[in-house]
């Protein structure tokens, strides 16, 4: 395992547990930092008041320089953008990925995309993509469209 | 060898400022690079970043290695300044490539990072010779290798175009005695010699050639030397004198004809005015005459009407009289001043009254008329 993968993650998630963002806790994170829990909870005034949604982060040991695999778990939001078996289309995920990104601001950005939902509703190619989509969403060749999220 | 630790492996004393940290793996700085659009990075995870994509991870700017710089000195300073506690210290310096360890074999001291390379060059260490698999000194494996009678080596008159090639062992037992060239090696040496004594001086003659023409090239290239005048013959000297006393002439003259020219202008000029004047006041005195004989042609009208009126011809006489006698005293410095003009114009006025008065009637000049 590189060490920049150890290291980095070993400090994202002490900070992480000593100054949770406001909305974001860590749920569970295994010991050799591969697999985190991370439970999110809709911000106030928004759709999601009230509702709490578990995060699942994957890291490869390329981790900074790949970005994680980041899916909802149990309960999966429903939003425009939020596919029904958790995965999210979010450019910063896949291609639009960098190394300076953290778990904490790709928490953010998943939070701020809810806030941002005027309607509850699921992707219209909902039902069509849950039956083609492999098991993990970085397999995906994802096409992003909204820019105002 | 334990590869060199990096200070990520470095637990610090203080928490570090966010600043110094990269954000790529957020530990403070190693060989800190600057990015164009100023963001800094080690220059590992730099490297690392830009070989899956090539832009800035921070603010996603088209980026490519070569437009990295060392990050401002300030940077590095900074960096080095963070502490370390006491036991990270102690680890380090076990670890630390610059420290010195003793080669067991030569016992020299060497750098910890450098005694990979040193077990590879090691004086004391020993060598199998490749051509009689004799264990050799690496220091004298050179001069063993001149020696060893198992080395291949080519005929020492390969210069000269021997083609033999064989074991050393081979070239003193069979060979040297055989070899052609052998022979004639006397010769070789004295043809040698006799070359490097011709190639000197070919050399040196060469060098003398490239600095005459260098030479050449410079006195062609500067300005000519003016003769000094001691050796320009005395005719040149006097004619130049002619010259420049020509030269003077001229310009007198020229000055002179300048002189000349600007005399005749102001003449030019007066005599235009003087030309302007006469001819305004020859204008005005026709002017006058014109006017007086205006007044004399309407005095004329006035008699003929007059005389169809009135049947005595003595008032008609007498008042032509009295209008020629006008005219007559007028014209005599009529025309000098327009004030002159006035006195026939009078006349004129009092024509028009006059054939009214009997009493200026004088029948002989009207007889003269």
């Amino acid at each position: 395992m590189s060490n920049i993968f150890t290291k980095r993650l070993t400090k994202e998630l002490r900070d992480l547990q000593a100054n949770p963002p406001a909305g974001i806790l860590i749920d569970k994170a295994d010991d050799d930092l591969k697999l985190w829990r991370v439970v999110m909870s809709g911000a106030e005034g928004t759709l999601y008041q009230g509702e709490q949604f578990k995060l699942q982060f994957k890291f490869s040991n390329n981790y900074p320089l790949e970005s994680p695999e980041v899916i909802f778990l149990d309960t999966v939001p429903i939003h425009p953008h939020i596919y029904s078996n958790g995965h999210i289309c979010l450019s910063i995920l896949y291609d639009q990925w960098s190394p300076a990104l953290t778990i904490s601001s790709v928490c953010l950005s998943i939070q701020s995309m809810l806030s941002s939902a005027t309607k509850k509703e699921r992707p219209p190619d909902n039902a069509m993509y849950i039956m083609t989509a492999k098991k993990s969403p970085k397999a995906t060749t994802w096409a992003f469209h909204d820019d105002k999220v | 060898m334990r590869p060199p630790p990096r200070a990520t492996e470095y637990e610090y004393v203080d928490t570090v400022n966010l600043n110094l940290l990269c954000c790529i793996c957020y530990c403070p700085f190693i060989d800190p690079v600057s990015s164009p659009c100023g963001h800094t990075f080690c220059r590992l995870c730099a490297s690392a970043a830009l070989s899956s994509a090539q832009t800035c991870p921070v603010d996603r700017a088209p980026l490519s290695l070569a437009q990295l710089q060392p990050a401002a000195r300030v940077i590095t300073s900074m960096v080095e300044e963070l502490q370390v506690p006491r036991g990270a210290l102690e680890v380090h310096v076990e670890e630390c490539g610059h420290g010195l360890v003793t080669c067991e074999v030569c016992q020299s001291a060497v750098k910890n990072k450098d005694i990979e390379a040193h077990a590879t060059e090691c004086p004391g260490s020993t060598v199998t010779c490749p051509d009689c698999r004799e264990p050799i000194l690496r220091s004298g494996f050179s001069e063993h290798a001149s020696i060893c009678q198992e080395a291949t080596m080519s005929c020492p008159h390969i210069s000269h175009g021997c083609p033999w090639e064989g074991k050393r062992r081979l070239f003193y037992s069979d060979h040297k005695s055989s070899c052609p060239f052998e022979a004639i090696k006397g010769f070789f040496i004295l043809n040698d010699q006799k070359m490097d004594a011709l190639t000197r001086l070919n050399m040196t003659l060469k060098s003398e050639i490239s600095d005459l023409r260098t030479e050449i090239a410079i006195l062609r290239d500067a300005p000519p030397v003016p003769v000094p005048a001691a050796f320009l013959p005395p005719i040149v000297e006097e004619t130049a004198d002619r010259m420049g006393q020509l030269l003077l002439d001229t310009d007198l003259l020229r000055g002179e004809l300048m002189n000349i020219n600007a005399g005749f202008s102001a003449l030019e000029m007066r005599q235009d005015v003087a030309l302007l004047n006469e001819t305004a006041r020859l204008r005005e005195e026709m002017h006058s005459v014109r006017a007086l004989c205006q007044a004399v042609q309407s005095q004329l009208l006035n008699f003929a009407l007059d005389r169809r009126k009135e049947t005595s011809s003595n008032i008609t006489s007498s008042v032509l009289t009295s209008t020629f006698n006008a005219l007559a005293g007028s014209s005599g410095d009529s025309g000098n001043t327009t004030g002159n003009a006035s006195p026939p114009l009078s006349a004129k006025k009092g024509s028009a009254a006059r054939p009214v008065v009997p009493g200026r009637s004088d029948s002989s000049t009207g007889t003269k008329l």
